[in-house]
């Protein structure tokens, strides 16, 4: 809106901009109320209620009411744990308007079913749980609300039939809107207790959680041997527990009724009738949250009483996780927000160790199976805020969860590995790398064995993290902070091999001719490729292997060189890779001869060649399963190596076609098929090692290697499920050989697809 | 509410382009300036950290014009911005090599731009410091260039 002189416009005009900057004003204005509900700050939620409801109670025009009624379900899918005190908001508008009352409901009602369709579980949730608490604000009948709940039961009661719909309706569809009601339940029990149509709701989850299967809990378990609850079976008890309790109020005001403070006002307002309410039904493109099971550190048999910590299977700790669960799931991308909101919600609570229950949820959901919604520095990153935060406290729940951890180590998914030595390398980073060090030396089985042979869960844990740590810091200063005893674990020091030096090797010759004429000012690839293709007596992989070698080794000082290094030439290796497989195969041999002592680099360097077009993706999962590869298979960053040249490949092919992200049969053929290829040769490999004792090096071997196969099959389930008919035939027939193995793949299959 | 992933208030007095222009390419950058580092801090510290929130195209460390050596800061490129959103979010105002390091949107590299534009050679905020900083070569140069003839004399 340009700017104009006042002298030059009429009185009305004027006044037309006025208003137009006023009603624009005002909705910003409420939009901004309406989100800071839910924002961590020193004015009480009732207050801030009260104003939003004394503003609209002046009267609301046309466009506000549009953004109004929009706002209103973004912040329920933003802030699902506020809907209670959107519930009382929708209260106050229904006293204030008892038309637009009727339309946010409408709207309401609306957004439930498309938030199925679109994937956009918590604020499908969220309204559930605002519309259950509109009837507590005089604004929805409990006949409407039991409906509505019903309505989300369907499909689990059309259980009484197993025939006719199992096949067609997805157990996680049923259990997601079983998960809706189940979690309302505390919301409204009391009040609707003794109802005949509340009480055939209860029946009618009390049974379907009996017959609904359970066998994910194993394979979705971060400690299989730890007895890991399904979590929608857990919540069942822990909401049964409340209801033979006959409902009764959890102590410390852990289900928050907001609109309390407002009984008054809110009787004034007047009930609405609404149709019938449907959900729509199950389609072909519909997805559905994966099961959960719940993740379980604190409790008495792990680190004996915390006081006042409610049992596992009360509804105060489904409460209290679930709440610290939403704040992540608002605040999960501004740490200090995030950390705000944590902190004042255990401030309010200051009889409960809610400390212990952040730090529990935190890294339950970083360590989450299949996979963690965030990446792992997200969760990290907030614990750090945390711990700056409150120094004297929330670092020493930290320390105690990994002791608790490290102690289970030999029972762990391997699925989760990756993530808790990232996490906790760059959680110590941002301390000093202080952390119990000693303490775990004593926990190791002895003898203390650091040979790389012992591929024991701690002691492997220990040297990956090691060695995370020194790649975020240097050798010395970790040396420094380790002790003496763990001194064997320390990996060596960054420095290439160069095995040329030797002049009676194979290639040596040839190597010094490079090394001259590569030092020169004047050397330039096609010099280089001179050099290298008049050279006699030695077939083209060994001159790869030499070239290679040269490059790193001339590099070496630091990626910035090495990288230089391979952009100056990478018309020779283009020349004389040519896109052969074997060929291929003789770079990452120079390269993992040069940087053998150092992971970071053979990743790096390898991940580099990759995007650089020199090393195909599937080249880099032959080397991977290949036979010099076997004992590296342990090693973080083999892994690392293979997602990364998938990353690469999946980037490549997105910009060559476009692939129908919402179509479930739409996956790359390309991307398919070097995932099935991945598949197959983990089966191989499997297959190929001998049967061996348990707690032999071979057996350790085997456990980290099929745990490997089904943190892929994990990270990539997306683009499985498309090839799923591929991965059932092959469990299928792998049963001849390792039932291990066709019991993972088989697993995997009934858990995800 | 400021958002970590927000636009900082400083803008490159060098940019070659409009105001806006400059606007525009910080809001759909890839690149982020890293600053506060140590000087012994390397490429491969900067390249494992940076990688936790995504694939990292290049590294392009900040170096003394004159001695051609680290200088306390970098530029880290992503391949997608969400990437570099994560590093704004996540890893800004946290610790590498000890030292809270700040991570801000850039514009893009360009050549040249690798280099200190202090007086000496170094960093600009270098050159005025007054406090010690072991990780940046002690103290600042103003303050070193007085200190210095007092050794002579003494």
């Amino acid at each position: 809106m340009g700017r104009r002189k006042r002298e030059d416009s009429s009185d009305e005009e004027g006044d037309d901009c006025r208003q137009k900057r006023t009603a624009e004003t005002t909705v910003k204005t409420v939009e901004q109320l309406m989100r800071e509900l839910s924002f961590p700050g020193h004015t009480p939620l009732e207050l801030k209620l009260g104003n939003l409801g004394y503003l609209l109670g002046k009267g609301m025009s046309v466009d506000l009411k549009e953004n109004l009624i929009n706002e209103l379900v973004i912040c329920l899918g933003y802030y699902p744990g506020q809907a209670s005190a959107y519930a009382t908001l929708v209260g106050l508008i229904n006293v204030a308007d008892f038309e637009f009352g009727s339309e946010c409901l409408l709207f309401m009602a609306h957004k439930v079913g498309e938030s199925v369709h679109i994937r956009d579980w918590n604020r499908c949730r969220g309204v559930v749980h605002c519309m259950v608490d509109l009837y507590h604000c005089q604004v929805l009948p409990s006949s409407y609300i039991l409906k509505l709940l019903a309505a989300f039961l369907k499909d689990c009661e059309a259980l009484k039939d197993p025939d006719d719909l199992v096949g067609v309706t997805p157990q996680i569809r049923r259990d997601f809107l079983a998960y809706c009601v189940l979690s309302a339940m505390p919301l409204i029990g009391r009040d609707l207790e003794g109802e005949t149509a509340f009480d055939k709701l209860i029946v009618s989850l009390q049974i379907y959680i009996k017959k609904r299967s359970a066998l994910h809990t194993n394979m979705l378990s971060v400690w299989p041997d730890f007895n890991q609850r399904d979590y929608l079976e857990l919540l069942w008890q822990q909401v049964d527990g409340m209801r033979q309790n006959h409902w009764a109020e959890p102590e410390h005001q852990l289900i928050p009724r907001p609109y309390k403070s407002f009984s008054e006002t809110l009787s004034h307002g007047r009930i609405h009738q609404l149709r019938d309410y449907d959900l729509a039904a199950h389609e072909e493109r519909c997805r559905y949250p994966l099961p959960r099971v719940c993740f379980r550190i604190f409790s008495c048999d792990s680190v004996g009483e915390i006081p006042n910590m409610p049992p596992p299977v009360s509804i105060e700790r489904h409460l209290l996780e679930a709440h610290i669960l939403d704040i992540l799931i608002s605040f999960h991308k501004e740490r200090k927000i995030c950390a705000d909101s944590l902190l004042m919600y255990a401030a309010s609570k200051p009889q409960l160790p809610v400390y212990y229950c952040i730090v529990e949820v935190i890294l339950g959901e970083m360590l989450r199976l299949p996979t963690a919604n965030w990446s792992t520095i997200a969760y990290g990153s907030i614990l750090v805020e945390l711990c700056k935060r409150q120094p004297d406290k929330i670092p020493q729940v930290v320390a105690q969860a990994l002791d608790i951890i490290y102690n289970r180590l030999n029972s762990m998914s391997v699925a989760c590995f990756d993530r808790l030595v990232n996490w906790v390398s760059h959680h110590i980073s941002n301390f000093g790398f202080n952390c119990q060090w000693s303490k775990w030396a004593q926990g190791l089985p002895s003898p203390i064995d650091p040979s790389a042979t012992n591929l024991q869960p701690k002691v492997v844990f220990l040297r990956e993290l090691l060695k995370k740590c020194f790649r975020l810091s240097y050798h010395q200063r970790i040396k420094d902070v380790v002790p003496d005893i763990l001194a064997d674990f320390l990996p060596p020091p960054v420095l290439p091999h160069f095995k040329f030096v030797d002049e009676t090797l194979p290639g040596a010759i040839l190597s010094k001719d490079l090394l001259e004429a590569m030092r020169s000012p004047q050397a330039s690839p096609e010099m280089i490729s001179e050099i290298i293709k008049s050279s006699t007596g030695i077939g083209p992989l060994l001159k790869i292997n030499v070239f290679t070698q040269n490059c790193l080794h001339l590099g070496s000082k630091s990626f910035s060189h090495t990288f230089g290094i391979l952009r100056k030439y990478h018309s020779v290796f283009k020349d004389l890779v040519a896109g052969d497989p074997e060929r291929q195969a003789a770079v990452l041999n120079g390269i993992f001869d040069v940087w053998v002592a150092s992971d970071q680099y053979k990743f790096v360097v390898t991940e580099k060649l990759v995007t650089g077009l020199i090393i195909e993706p599937i080249s880099v999962v032959r080397w991977i399963f290949g036979p010099s590869m076997r004992k590296e298979l342990t090693k973080i960053y083999i892994w690392e190596l293979l997602h990364s040249a998938l990353r690469h490949l999946k980037r490549v092919q997105q910009k060559i076609e476009v692939v129908d992200v919402d179509d479930p049969s739409a996956c790359d053929p390309v991307v398919k098929g070097i995932l099935f290829t991945i598949v197959q040769r983990f089966v191989k490999t499997l297959c190929g090692a001998p049967f061996a004792d348990e707690g032999t090096e071979e057996h350790y071997w085997f456990q980290w290697v099929l745990g490997r196969l089904e943190e892929t099959l994990f990270i990539y389930a997306d683009d499985f499920r498309v090839i799923n008919n591929k991965l059932i035939k092959m469990s299928e027939d792998a049963s001849d050989l390792r039932p291990e193995i066709s019991k993972t793949i088989a697993a995997f299959v009934a858990c995800v697809m | 509410m400021f958002a970590s992933v927000e636009l900082s208030s400083y803008r490159d007095q060098h940019f070659k382009g409009s105001r806006s222009e400059q606007e525009r390419s910080l809001r759909d950058s890839c690149t982020l300036y890293v600053g506060n580092l140590s000087f012994y801090t390397t490429e491969e510290q900067i390249h494992e950290l940076f990688s936790r929130c995504g694939d990292v195209r290049v590294i392009v460390m900040g170096l003394d014009k004159y001695k051609k050596t680290p200088c306390g800061f970098c530029f880290v490129e992503y391949y997608v911005r969400s990437e570099a959103e994560a590093a704004m979010r996540f890893v800004n105002g946290t610790r590498l090599d000890d030292r809270l390091i700040r991570v801000d949107w850039d514009a893009g590299f360009v050549e040249g731009r690798q280099y200190g534009r202090g007086k000496t050679g170094g960093q600009v905020r270098d050159e005025y410091r007054t406090d010690y900083d072991a990780g940046r070569g002690g103290y600042g140069k103003l303050l070193s260039q007085k200190i210095a003839p007092n050794t002579d004399n003494r």
